[in-house]
């Protein structure tokens, strides 16, 4: 059994409140394994954006237990998740998120920035980074210069410059046409494989199976399918 | 803090509209601010212009426009008080103005005893200080237009006396609608038929050595029936008066304290309102581990670049509206020291707002990152 990052047992979350409360996530045990990529598939409302965000630290469950790189983080304050957040995890999303103000090789910075780290080292390593998803020759470039398969790669660099032990990926090919979809799968399949990292990708693109070990389905909150 | 300013160059219209926002909120705080000085100034101009230390007015009197007449003998009595230097009178009459194509109009005739202040116009002549000119008046120069006045000397008529305008001063406008005269005050007790043995004003200057208070204390013991002030007394009753007993000061004062706060509510909306329109840039933030002092620093640094680019461009745009106002309403006065008084309050309602929208944008909630 590989080294397992991150995990949640017993997980229930509800959202909102009274007669318009809606339980998205019901008795969710799962383990996620360092080196692999895992899938969680399912159809809208399911719970897999609900999931992602409690394995982010960015929710909290109201039951159940979530554990990041060994510690349990169910009853951290905001500040402390922050840090395990900054420490721990990656994101990559759907959207992209990149700040259209900056440029690539500045939207990567900001990951370190945002810790207060910056100067010369910083740089070099975001210029490895961007380097690493093959964007070294358009590092200056403005995300309105760039294609949706290029500002996904620039996401995954900056997800990736405080060498986090998960990253976690909301349908990270579902503004890109095929072609840069796979190569940003491929991409997110190398981190886990060749760097070892826990890969979480959240998606209802079924040509991503072929490159997950381990798939989760998804339905009305509840785990339907497990595939290792 | 590089993401806050290159975020405000990016959205460079966003940035503009903005600061024209807090632009227009300190221009207004300071048009109207210059409006309520320069009212303010106006009402104590003459009183301020003179070298005495005291006023003698008689009782009643709210202010140095509106003046009563007191019994002459008092000039007399005031000299022979211990401390004072010397004694000069001052009057101040509604008068009738007429130039040589039959127009009438009224004005303020404000008559002097020479000295009484190296500021205070009087008409002296060839420019000395020691005699003044016979039937000579001075008008300030943005009324001697309104007054049909073109070339100096000009043949008047006060009250159907002949009288000629001698020359101009500047800063003694008037806001009574009315515009001042200054004349001898011989001259001016001539013109207005007034009594030799009554005068308004009495001014007093306290000899070297004497303490300014003691002296006023004798003089209004030797003189019960009449109020004895110092200057900066008497300006202030008189700016008070204007301000606060007068509907036209009221308005004034209002509209200062309304643009004041207005301007103070709109920088501080502006602010919140782009601080909102950030609200999912804080959200990727947080989700990046940023920590609140972080976001904080960010939305403070954005607060503060709207407050200096908006505070200067305000002034900058305040400054030449305040000149060409002056041409319609002269005493209008925008001093230094508005300027600052404006912007350091505008700076602290960005820095406010920037608290209340720091406020917003910490508490986001940060999983809306993964809404696309």
């Amino acid at each position: 059994m590989p080294d397992c990052q991150l995990s949640v047992s017993g997980v229930n979350v509800t959202l909102g409140s009274g007669e318009a409360a809606v339980r998205a996530l019901s008795d969710v045990s799962l383990s996620f394994p360092a080196g692999a990529v895992t899938l969680i598939m399912g159809p809208s409302g399911s719970g897999k954006t609900t999931l992602l965000s409690v394995l982010g630290c960015l929710l909290k469950p109201q039951d159940g237990r979530v554990v990041v790189s060994g510690q349990e983080v169910t009853g951290m304050d905001e500040d402390e998740l922050t840090l395990i957040r900054r420490e721990q995890i990656g994101f990559v999303f759907q959207a992209f998120r990149l700040f259209e103000s900056l440029t690539a090789l500045e939207n990567v910075e900001l990951a370190m920035e945002v810790c207060g780290e910056k100067g010369p080292a910083v740089r070099d390593k975001a210029e490895t980074c961007l380097g690493s998803v093959g964007l070294a020759a358009k590092k200056h470039l403005k995300p309105g210069e760039m294609s949706g398969g290029e500002k996904q790669r620039v996401a995954i660099a900056r997800a990736l410059i405080r060498e986090p032990k998960i990253l976690l990926a909301d349908e990270p090919t579902a503004s890109l046409d095929s072609q840069a979809g796979e190569a940003i799968t491929r991409i997110l399949h190398d981190i886990a494989e060749v760097q070892q990292r826990t890969v979480v990708i959240v998606s209802h693109d079924d040509r991503l199976r072929e490159f997950a070990k381990n798939v989760v389905g998804l339905r009305d909150g509840k785990v339907v399918e497990q595939v290792n | 803090m590089r993401l806050a300013l290159q975020n405000l160059l990016h959205d460079r219209l966003r940035m503009v509209v903005t600061s024209l926002g807090v632009a227009f909120a300190v221009f207004l705080m300071i048009f109207q601010g210059s409006l309520l000085i320069g009212f303010v100034n106006a009402a104590g101009r003459i009183i301020e212009a003179t070298d005495s230390d005291l006023w003698i007015a008689p009782r009643g009197v709210v202010c140095f426009d509106f003046a009563t007449a007191m019994d002459g003998r008092f000039e007399d009595i005031a000299r022979g008080v211990a401390g004072v230097q010397s004694v000069d009178r001052l009057s101040v009459n509604f008068v009738d103005y007429r130039i040589p194509d039959g127009q009438q109009r009224i004005v303020v005739l404000v008559g002097a005893d020479p000295h009484v202040g190296s500021r205070f116009p009087v008409p002296y002549l060839n420019g000395s200080q020691q005699s003044v000119e016979p039937e000579a008046i001075l008008l300030d120069e943005t009324s001697a237009k309104a007054l049909d006045v073109h070339t100096v000397p000009s043949e008047v008529e006060i009250n159907g006396l002949r009288a000629h305008v001698a020359g101009t001063v500047s800063g003694f406008s008037s806001f009574l609608g009315s515009p001042y005269a200054f004349s001898s005050y011989e001259d001016a007790a001539r013109y207005s038929r007034t009594s030799s043995d009554k005068v308004a004003y009495l001014t007093v200057r306290v000899a070297n050595g004497y303490d300014v208070e003691s002296v006023r204390k004798k003089l209004a013991a030797e003189l019960p029936e009449v109020n004895v002030w110092t200057r900066g007394e008497f300006e202030r009753r008189s700016q008070l008066y204007w301000v606060g007993q007068t509907g036209a000061g009221a308005a004034i004062l209002t509209a200062a304290v309304l643009a004041f706060l207005i301007g103070l509510v709109l920088v501080s909306q502006t602010v919140y309102a782009t601080t909102l329109e950030r609200v999912e840039e804080f959200a990727t933030l947080k989700a990046l581990g940023a920590s609140k002092g972080f976001i904080a620093m960010v939305v403070m640094v954005q607060a503060l670049a709207f407050g200096v680019a908006g505070g200067v461009a305000g002034v900058l745009i305040a400054m030449p509206i305040v000149q060409i106002a002056q041409k319609a309403v002269a005493w209008i006065y925008m001093p230094v020291w508005l300027v600052a008084g404006v912007l350091v309050p505008a700076f602290a309602m960005c820095v406010l707002a920037s608290v209340v929208s720091i406020r917003a944008a910490v508490s986001v909630e940060p999983a809306r990152v993964f809404r696309a």
